[in-house]
């Protein structure tokens, strides 16, 4: 009983580290593509441990349902054990060491944080995992034929040997812009811990007193458990980043403005996945009510993350530019492996760009996916049906901002956030309300002042009579009343109250900085009162573009 | 029992070889042509050609094809959706047929039922296909790549191999585009391709020995670009260019690359020596290519004045008037013995037509030239309108060509060393994938319907994501190596050297001696 306890312990501890990443397990399986047929098996076949990736990714699909793909790599982890110690015959404390490789592959699974994005070896969180344990079950095999047939003693040579001519197709992390190596530990932790325990077995002494080979067994397991967790990639923007993106793709707005107003430090991609939820439930103008200063991620080690290869189709998409959005799509797809993100992407924008012969073949693609066939379902009908398209949710929310007059040639310069908020700075033919909020806010966002002038001279032309949001009213003040402005705003009929707090935010900024505070200190005690007026944002907020 | 055992393996041996499936007893006559992909009905193949497999579209379980001989002898083949005919088996088919035709009966297993199809015909040419093809695999991205490759394709079955790949010593660091791969008269001891970025230079290929050269001389604009191998002598003709993209935020089209300067040079193989051929101003040269007899050079250049030049560079204004840049096709004659050209000739005003001009090859016999034809820019495989003209050269009339063209970009053509097929690539399947499309061209100047290039499996095109680019007949396939590539590619190139050359003397466009008629 004892014995299954402090077998079963690590396995747990190793399954519940996984549920702990669940969100980030789930991006993984998005990251990540099976096709079944015999032309992916090929073409998979065809490069280096082409077998271990065509399982990898076979197996990485299941991380959909985080539960089920943990389950399944822990299964795999927990064979490995059994076989590393019968192959090595252990007993007693030795058995401990056979999981120093299981903790190795736990912890090359949950330690790779942004580099999911960049990854390009596919199918990587399972096949090192599977590739291990075939290298340990091949040889395992061949050491019991040879304890059967030969002189026992020699039989763990021979079980090195195999072990180490099986692992030349075994995937390690490799990226050619690494420069810190530490992800790269767990695959040299897991082979060479192997080569120990063919030494440990040659130790025969056993403590006398078997209470202390539990208690050591228990700490070490617990120690074990404890480095894993520590070891795995805990950056609270990235997993927030994860569930923006999957609240975003399932509409789900309020999810996503929650998890922005949770962040104390939220990253460029946060605020702008805020901001994208607020601006399809018509809340724009409430964007810098909430933190609307985003900073770089911290990615934990050299790599240098780019907006536009974590989220730069979903972003672009839901400001209604599908040609770039199916453009990076098309760029992270061949850069960085084929992606099922980035396949539904491509099909999203064909799909809403009436390119329906060029979508059919996505959603073939998708189709001879594991768990991606009922999205395929709820897309097929929309390309022969344009009621579908019509009807569906995410129709309704980016049509609006489809502008079909305006085509222009130009480049983002891979900085999809500085583009779209240009691009909409400077659009001058809006067709409705949607558009011109965003047009509105972008300028606002930029600290425009010429465009968000442009911007305001037209809102109120298009909407004559309307009360003006406290937003613009806020930044008219501050940017229409100057004496470039190309706007005269004398008889602008400003809400008193808005005025009053002009005034109050004028005299407290200026009464501050008579006292000689620093003005970065100033920003900081004024954002209690002030922190939601884009007074505030204007002289002391930022973005990071990246 | 031995007995039993030897029936049995016979008859296994029998199924495993044979498989030619039984007509079905009962069916519908539905009395349409079957819709199948690749689009194979009523084409004309040549008698060398691998098998048009192809696959059944709708709800099909279960399929048979059967095809009749011209003697009146039939064959089947059918499983599932698909049609995969035996490659011996179809070769004996075409060798029958040559000249003649296939009958191409369809049945089709649907919702449990068997229909039967109206039959079709292949018909077989006399003239046979060049043995190879090559062609550039990329996907259909913008500005990234990777597992990019030249590859190579025996027409007659399903062999590929790379000729050479970007990731044999690219780095994320050093990427290596490569592109532009060329023959000289459709032989492979002599060719050319190029490497860019990472150990960048041109790999030129004399007699089987390749070795990497840079083209690019202080007095030139870049380094070669579009290529065209003189018929015969040791002399190769670049354009030289400024390229630069930028990207739709609505069109369809997607992309535009444009230059904002180009030139066209002449590469010495012998003398490692270049000089300029064309440098005008205001002209964007580019898209060289001989007469098979070497005595002329064609080639497309764009008018292009600067309107905008105090508030916007080059690169913006040719944005802005992108739709303005149309290319015209010229010529000029060659003096092979002073390397001398003569004046530009104009050959097809495309610009007065309000249509741009791209890619001219003139056909083995020297009479056609056919080239692609869109309505604005230089890069016709983004551009939906972009079809493929032909002029006779005799009559200077140029025509769209009939048969071959679809509602969506036709680009990279090229002629056979026979003449009788063209190759080219087409966006017809699903307007964002280049797919290798290939016509017969009759002795009366007609192109017959166009096919898909033959794959083992007839889902092929639905899964790859790659787009083919540069089709180029071969006679033979290259002997060198990817990986003796690769080690050429490692050292340093050779420079090339600049020999001075007034391009400008009888450059002067000769528009009252063209004479152009569109039909």
């Amino acid at each position: 009983m004892k014995k299954a306890i402090y077998t079963l312990l690590f396995p747990l501890a190793a399954y519940l580290i996984l549920l702990l990443h669940a969100d980030y397990l789930h991006a993984v399986a998005e990251c990540d593509m099976f096709i079944s047929g015999q032309a992916f098996f090929e073409e998979t076949l065809r490069t280096q441990g082409g077998l271990w990736t065509w399982l990898g990714c076979y197996l990485t699909q299941f991380f959909t349902y985080p539960w089920l793909g943990a389950m399944i790599i822990v299964a795999i982890w927990t064979a490995t054990y059994f076989l590393l110690v019968d192959a090595f015959r252990l007993k007693g404390w030795q058995c401990l060491l056979a999981w120093i490789p299981v903790f190795a592959l736990l912890v090359s699974v949950v330690d790779i944080g942004y580099w999911m994005y960049y990854i390009k070896m596919p199918g990587y969180w399972f096949s090192q995992s599977v590739s291990f344990f075939a290298a340990v079950l091949t040889t395992w095999i061949v050491v019991r034929l040879i304890r059967l047939v030969w002189n026992k003693d020699v039989a763990w040579i021979v079980f090195i040997i195999a072990y180490f001519a099986m692992l030349q197709q075994f995937p390690v992390f490799y990226h050619r812009n690494y420069e810190n190596h530490l992800l790269q530990i767990p695959f040299i932790v897991a082979p060479v811990s192997v080569v120990l325990l063919s030494l440990v077995r040659l130790i025969k002494w056993q403590p006398h007193m078997k209470w202390a080979t539990e208690i050591v067994t228990f700490i070490a397991l617990i120690a074990f458990s404890a480095t894993a967790y520590l070891l795995s990639f805990r950056n609270t923007n990235f997993q927030a980043e994860i569930r923006m993106q999957k609240a975003i793709e399932a509409c789900e707005w309020d999810d996503v403005i929650e998890e922005a107003k949770a962040a104390k430090n939220p990253t460029s991609l946060m605020v702008l996945f805020k901001n994208i939820a607020l601006m399809h439930t018509d809340r724009l103008t409430e964007m810098f009510k909430t933190n609307n200063c985003g900073c770089l991620p911290d990615t934990g080690d050299s790599l240098t993350v780019r907006m536009a290869q974590i989220a730069g189709p979903l972003i672009y998409y839901h400001f209604g530019q599908l040609n770039y959005a199916y453009r990076w799509a098309m760029e992270n797809n061949v850069q960085y492996c084929l992606q099922a993100r980035n396949l539904k992407m491509m099909a999203r924008c064909a799909i809403m760009n009436h390119e329906f012969d060029v979508a059919a073949k996505y959603l073939t693609i998708l189709s001879k996916s594991t768990f991606n066939k009922s999205w395929v379902k709820e897309h097929e009908p929309m390309l022969r049906f344009a009621d579908k398209l019509r009807e569906s949710k995410e129709y309704s929310y980016i049509a609006p901002l489809l502008n079909e007059d305006v085509n222009m040639l130009d480049y983002d310069n891979s900085l999809p956030e500085q583009w779209i908020l240009s691009h909409y700075a400077d659009l001058v033919n809006t067709k409705n309300r949607k558009q011109d909020n965003v047009a509105l806010c972008a300028s606002l966002w930029l600290k425009d002042e010429y465009a968000f002038c442009i911007q305001f001279y037209n809102y109120n032309k298009n909407y004559p009579g309307e009360a003006v949001p406290e937003l613009y009213q806020q930044a008219a003040l501050l940017m229409g009343t100057s004496e470039n402005s190309p706007i005269n705003l004398d008889n602008f009929p400003f809400d008193q109250l808005i005025l009053t707090r002009f005034d109050n935010f004028n005299s407290d900024y200026g009464s501050m900085s008579n006292m000689g505070i620093q003005h970065k200190e100033i920003g900081t005690r004024m954002r209690e009162v002030y922190g939601d007026t884009y007074w505030w944002y204007y002289y002391f907020g930022d973005f990071k573009a990246y | 029992m031995k007995r039993t055992l030897y029936m049995v393996i016979l008859a296994m041996a029998f199924v495993a070889c044979t498989n030619h499936p039984k007509v079905p007893g009962n069916f519908e006559s539905v009395g349409l042509l079957p819709d199948i992909y690749p689009d194979y009905k009523e084409v004309v193949v040549p008698p060398n050609i691998a098998p048009l497999n192809f696959r059944i579209e709708g709800n099909v379980t279960d399929c048979v094809a059967r095809f009749t001989l011209p003697d009146n002898s039939t064959i089947t083949f059918g499983s599932d959706n698909k049609v995969l005919i035996d490659e011996s088996d179809w070769h004996d088919m075409l060798a029958a047929a040559q000249g003649k035709s296939l009958k191409v009966e369809v049945f089709a297993c649907e919702n449990g039922s068997w229909k039967a199809y109206e039959p079709f015909e292949i018909y077989v040419a006399n003239e046979e296909i060049d043995p190879y093809i090559s062609y550039r695999l990329i996907f259909p991205s913008y500005v990234a790549y990777e597992m990019l490759s030249i590859s190579q394709r025996n027409l007659t079955n399903f062999d590929e191999t790379d000729i050479y790949n970007n990731m044999i010593i690219s780095g994320e660091k050093d990427g290596q585009c490569i592109n532009c791969h060329s023959y000289q008269n459709y032989e492979t001891k002599n060719m050319q391709f190029h490497m860019r970025q990472g150990h960048g230079g041109t790999m030129l290929v004399m007699n089987n020995v390749p070795q990497k050269i840079d083209l690019k001389t202080d007095s030139t604009i870049s380094a070669g670009v579009y290529p065209a191998w003189h018929p015969t002598l040791p002399l190769i003709a670049y354009s030289t260019n400024h390229t630069g993209q930028s990207f739709h935020t609505r069109s369809k089209a997607k992309i535009e690359v444009q230059d904002s300067e180009s030139d066209i040079i002449l590469y010495d193989i012998e003398k490692n020596e270049v000089r300029l051929i064309s440098a005008e101003p205001n002209e964007l040269e580019c898209f060289p290519t001989w007469t098979p007899d070497g005595k002329y050079l064609y080639f497309c250049s764009a008018h292009f004045e600067r309107q905008m030049a105090d508030s916007i560079p080059i690169t913006g204004e040719m944005i802005e008037r992108y739709q303005d840049i149309r290319y015209n096709i010229y010529r000029k004659e060659f003096d092979a013995k002073k390397l001398a050209f003569g004046p530009t000739e104009l050959v097809y005003d495309a610009a007065a037509d309000s249509m741009s001009a791209t890619f001219p090859r003139i056909s083995p016999d020297g009479r056609y030239l056919l080239a692609g034809v869109g309505s604005f820019g230089c890069f016709h495989v983004w551009h939906p309108d972009a079809d493929l003209y032909l002029m006779d050269l005799q009559s200077k009339d140029m025509r769209k060509l009939e048969n071959v063209n679809s509602q969506y970009a036709e680009s990279y053509h090229n002629w056979s060393s026979n003449g009788r097929w063209m190759i080219f690539i087409s966006r017809r399947d699903d307007s964002n994938f280049s797919r290798l499309y290939i016509a017969y061209f009759d002795k009366d100047g007609k192109a017959h319907k166009a096919f898909a290039l033959p794959q083992r499996d007839p889902d092929f095109y639905t899964y790859f994501m790659r787009s083919y680019n540069v089709p180029e007949f071969m006679k033979e396939p290259v002997k060198v190596t990817p990986q003796e590539f690769a080690s050429e590619a490692r050292k340093p190139a050779k420079k090339a050297t600049y020999v001075s050359t007034d391009a400008h003397s009888g450059a002067s466009v000769q528009n009252q001696e063209a004479k152009h008629t569109v039909n």
